[in-house]
């Protein structure tokens, strides 16, 4: 489908539609916000059923959202010893190999045994001929790494975690997309980087982006494009087929395991539909986590925590972060888009939309690593973590671009652009308004009502729910700083009973950053976004100490 | 994956719809009674809270677990003996009302003690007791002679002579003390040998220090002296209708501030009279005749008709009570006049947003804050709320409790009533010397008075020590400050 993924050069009744569906979601959160404080004053009694209607959805939805983090970590698990390289070697004999499965005698542990199965099943997926996916040594990665003012210390962090896949580093070409803008300094470490590290690599390019080039904004999907066109030349020239050539698009701060492109190659080729697909590793912000403020710590593992959720829904999954795609597909839908701050869920949306909703995110069981926001100071690094978040939140601005797009193709099922609208437009709205009510509004009907509401029982009973309420929240809390300590890599130094215990405690931060480092920020992004007061991209502080 | 998250989520999605509903009904008061034909019954509740807290609570002849500040919930509507108790104070014992949807509050129920701690603090026989308002100080008076006044510290407990030692108006006869809110500085007027004389006493210094202020009262005997508690340097006194300045930085006196007054008030260093029926205003410094007229016309003409003389008290910034010599009680809100006649006193709460007022009999509230009942077709303003109606001989009320409670003086005996109830016996307290004042400090719960029998001043704790509301009422320890003499 031919729909331009831009807010630019639109029609007057294009542009009408797309600043209705900016104003939406903003006003929405300020309507609910400000309606619920007004309604607490004048109609305490509805209010409080309001209150309680937000509060018992809060706390299913977190036991909900607990229950699945528990799933996908084990989920997680199950590939815990899987060799991929073997994997990807079988597939390349498939027949054969599928056989070979079928009468592989009995694991020991439960977790082989499910990774084992979930294997033949994706194995069988790809039976048939037109499934078939390419050798695995004609597949190739193209790793993007857009670079404009990150530390060569954290650029080369990632750029040796990619090197440490040795087995496939041969088939992998890294791309530096960096910034005409960026300082001397910054493109001098960077090219010393890819002198070094060529060798490692198939090939490594630095494809200096010039700044300012027709319709683009500064952002980083501009950087990215510019990169991937370099390489679509590269591969040209080469005769190497787009169709087998895999992109990441990666953030300078990623770090990846050993085996991670031997999985992701995996999963390309199990893919029947593998170039209308996405793959979406689980972001993980921990290459840093100990020597971050213990608020950085808490909200970057929250941040986590929601993508091992997101992953156990696949249907409704969207590219976050770093992740990976066909670069045919890349190239037919016209590489990232170059207007816009949220290019990681763009691509998705923009591919979705191109392909008529034949498009999917891939969860890969795999994580990957990146760095909490470090600004070298605490409220430098709360500074940080908020522009941060606002960024992401920012995301917000795809809202009114696929609203347009559904508004437009036929093809897409009527469900599913009502089940991904719902999703979209809900998850921008409770992410703004939900800690708010929870932490101030919900109170407001106990506080500003008169004695007309003070003397029904329904004000005594909203207090005592309340409390029940967090008694429950504070209970999935548990679960989670149980799964934080599960998940956290070991610290570099030995800590004290004391501080051991301290970093347990940071968990009870969770309502201070749920509105402060949250709420906040995103209800920041939609109101910009509503007064159509745009974005520049802002790279947040990222640093390494020596 | 797919399959168990959506059997999940329908799962959760089921829980919410049954639960919603379930947790609204519930809140709203609605549960399934067995016993009862309909099966779901709206109920009530009963929500109480103590001084002291812990006590036991029996609600229908069945003791609770819960101990106070408790809520008892589920009630079905109807009647029920609610009793707390707790040893070593009196039983409260109330039949109450419970209604579907509703919750029958009873915050603030103040236990009393069942013997009564009362301490003897001046073993010697009193006649009267006058509070200074908004100080630490008490004024004993004992047979008649200025040289036995005696000043109590409530604060510190300690007392000492009003007069110094020697002091020439010791011997004189006391006729009079006048004194103001927050002021530490008194004006008696004493009869002596040599006539008669004014002297201001510093309660505030550690030795009595005193000084003749009597040429400044060369022209007769004034009908009011007053003074802005934190601004003594002006006095004003009222003279059969003439206002007269009384500057005691200059020793000075400016006669006829303003004429053809019938009651004056001060508030931050302005001068308000009722002249006439005009309200004019002027400030401590002003010179002769510049003043403003605040208001004046027909409205003023109607309310304030004829000759009786008032005294002008703000109760807030934006409240001025009038009370008229017969009683009668006005007030610059609606409906202005509240009382036609016999008002013997008012105390209004520190926040200036309510008056206790009483009258021989009976005793009420008037709160200018209370929000106007549902819209009626005239406009209404506050309404009196009578809390005690079959007094004997009231004259002297006190807001108790974060004014949740009232304390009064009716016939010699003090008693305590909970304001939200009417038709209770009120509790009985202690008996106290006839026509004597008593006064009550909220920042220590204790009340001062003077023994019935023996005269002696005594105190009796009326909040469980420890309990003190020193932000509410205005016994605040403030150093006044004394006048530039």
């Amino acid at each position: 489908m031919s729909f331009d993924y831009s807010r630019r050069d639109l029609n007057k009744t294009q542009m009408f539609l797309q600043r209705f569906f900016e104003v939406l979601p903003g006003l929405t959160s300020w309507t609910l916000l400000l309606g619920l404080v007004a309604l607490s004053i004048w109609a305490p009694l509805v209010a409080a059923i309001v209150v309680i209607c937000f509060m018992l959805a809060w706390v299913l939805r977190i036991f909900y959202l607990t229950i699945f983090l528990y799933f996908s970590y084990i989920r997680l698990s199950f590939e815990k010893n899987t060799n991929w390289l073997a994997r990807i070697r079988g597939i390349d004999r498939l027949d054969a190999y599928l056989d070979e499965g079928r009468h592989q005698p009995r694991e020991k542990d439960w977790q082989s045994r499910m990774s084992r199965r979930i294997h033949l099943t994706d194995m069988e997926r790809i039976t048939p001929l037109e499934f078939r996916p390419p050798h695995s040594s004609e597949i190739f990665h193209l790793v993007v790494i857009p670079v404009v003012k990150e530390m060569a210390a954290v650029v080369e962090a990632s750029v040796a975690s990619v090197a440490s896949n040795e087995v496939l580093s041969r088939q992998i070409i890294v791309v530096f997309a960096l910034e005409g803008r960026a300082e001397e300094s910054v493109k001098a470490g960077m090219r010393r980087i890819a002198e070094q590290y060529r060798g490692r690599f198939m090939d490594f390019l630095v494809a200096e982006h010039p700044d300012g080039l027709p319709g683009e904004a500064r952002v980083k999907g501009a950087n990215a494009t510019y990169a991937g066109k370099a390489a679509a030349r590269y591969f040209e020239e080469r005769r190497i087929p787009f169709d087998n050539v895999i992109v990441s698009c990666f953030d300078a701060d990623t770090v990846v395991g050993p085996d991670y492109f031997a999985c992701l190659t995996y999963a390309f080729m199990t893919c029947p539909d593998r170039h209308r697909a996405s793959f979406q590793p689980i972001p993980m912000f921990h290459n840093n986590i100990w020597e971050v403020p213990g608020f950085a710590r808490v909200i970057e593992s929250g941040s986590s925590f929601f993508q091992f959720v997101e992953t156990t829904d696949p249907e409704r999954l969207v590219t976050f972060s770093s992740h990976s795609m066909s670069f045919k597909a890349l190239v037919e839908l016209g590489y990232w888009p170059v207007d816009m701050i949220s290019d990681d869920s763009g691509i998705f949306w923009k591919a979705y939309l191109h392909f008529e909703g034949r498009y999917q995110v891939v969860p890969l069981p795999m994580t990957l690593s990146m760095d909490v926001v470090d600004a070298g100071s605490w409220w430098g690094t709360v500074v940080s973590l908020y522009k941060q978040k606002r960024r992401w939140a920012w995301g917000v601005e795809n809202f009114p671009l696929v609203m347009r797009g559904f508004l437009v193709t036929r093809k897409i099922p009527f469900f599913d652009k009502v089940r991904h609208a719902y999703k979209m437009f809900e998850g921008h709205v409770s992410w703004a308004t939900l800690p708010f009510v929870l932490t101030f509004v919900g109170w407001v009907p106990m506080i500003s009502s008169g004695s007309e509401f003070s003397n029904t029982v329904l004000y005594y009973s909203a207090g005592r729910f309340t409390q029940a309420i967090f008694g429950l929240s504070t209970l999935a809390l548990f679960g989670t700083i149980t799964m934080s300590l599960m998940l956290l890599p070991k610290k570099k130094k030995r800590f004290t009973l004391f501080w051991t215990l301290v970093h347990g405690l940071e968990w009870f931060l969770v309502p201070f950053i749920l509105v402060f480092l949250s709420a906040m920020p995103a209800l920041d992004a939609q109101t910009r976004l509503m007064l159509d007061k745009r974005m520049e991209f802002w790279i947040s502080d990222k640093r390494r100490i020596k | 994956m797919e399959i168990l998250r959506k059997v999940v989520f329908y799962f959760f999605l089921a829980l919410y719809l049954f639960l919603c509903p379930v947790i609204i009904f519930y809140a709203f008061g609605y549960i399934l009674a067995p016993k009862v034909e309909e099966g779901f019954v709206k109920t009530g509740l009963i929500h109480v809270e103590s001084l002291p807290e812990n006590a036991s609570l029996f609600v229908a002849n069945r003791r609770y677990v819960e101990k106070t500040p408790a809520t008892i919930r589920n009630l079905l509507a109807g009647a029920y003996d609610v009793k707390l108790t707790l040893p070593g104070y009196r039983s409260w014992v109330r039949t109450v009302r419970v209604e579907p949807g509703r919750a029958s509050n009873f915050s603030k129920i103040l236990l009393i003690p069942k013997k009564l701690k009362i301490r003897t603090l001046i073993a010697e026989p009193f006649e009267s007791l006058q509070a200074v308002p908004g100080t630490r100080f008490l004024i004993l008076k004992g047979s008649g002679s200025a040289g036995d006044l005696k000043v109590f510290d409530w604060r510190n407990d300690s007392v000492r002579q009003l007069l110094p030692e020697g002091s020439p108006f010791a011997s004189g006869k006391l006729e009079r003390i006048f004194s103001v809110k927050d002021s530490s500085l008194v004006l008696i007027r004493v009869r002596t040998v040599e006539g008669e004389k004014y002297v201001g006493c510093f309660l505030d210094k550690e030795k009595p220090e005193v000084k003749d202020l009597s040429g400044l009262f060369q022209s007769g005997e004034p009908e009011e002296v007053l003074w802005e508690g934190n601004r003594p340097d002006y006095l004003f006194a009222l003279y059969q209708g003439s206002l007269s300045r009384l500057d005691l930085e200059k020793e000075g006196v400016l006669p006829g501030f303003f004429k053809k007054v019938r009651g004056f008030g001060l508030l931050r260093g302005k001068v308000y009279a009722l002249c006439g029926a005009s309200l004019v205003r002027a400030s401590f410094n002003a010179k002769l005749g510049d003043k403003t007229l605040v208001e004046c016309g027909v409205f003023l003409e109607n309310l304030f008709r004829g000759e009786e003389k008032f005294r002008l008290d703000f109760i807030s910034n934006n409240t001025i009570c009038f009370r008229g010599e017969k009683g009668e009680l006005f007030s610059n809100a609606l409906p202005y006049r509240f009382v036609s006649e016999g008002v013997r006193g008012y105390q209004p709460d520190d926040e200036g947003r309510k008056i206790l007022l009483w009258q021989k009999n009976r005793l009420g509230v008037l709160d200018f804050e209370k929000p106007e009942r549902k819209k009626e077709f005239f406009e209404r303003g506050p309404e009196i709320e009578w809390v005690v109606e079959k007094g004997q001989d009231i004259y002297q009320a006190y807001f108790v409790y974060d004014a949740s409670h009232v304390l009064y003086v009716d016939n010699n005996q003090v008693f305590l009533s909970r304001l939200e109830e009417r038709g209770v016996t009120p509790e009985r307290l202690v008996p106290v010397r006839g026509g004597s004042a008593v006064f009550y400090a909220e920042k220590t719960g204790r009340l001062y008075y003077l023994e019935a029998s023996s005269g002696h001043l005594a105190s009796v704790d009326i909040l469980p020590e420890g309990i003190t509301f020193s932000g509410v009422i205005g016994e605040i320890e403030k150093e006044t400050q004394g006048a530039k003499l």
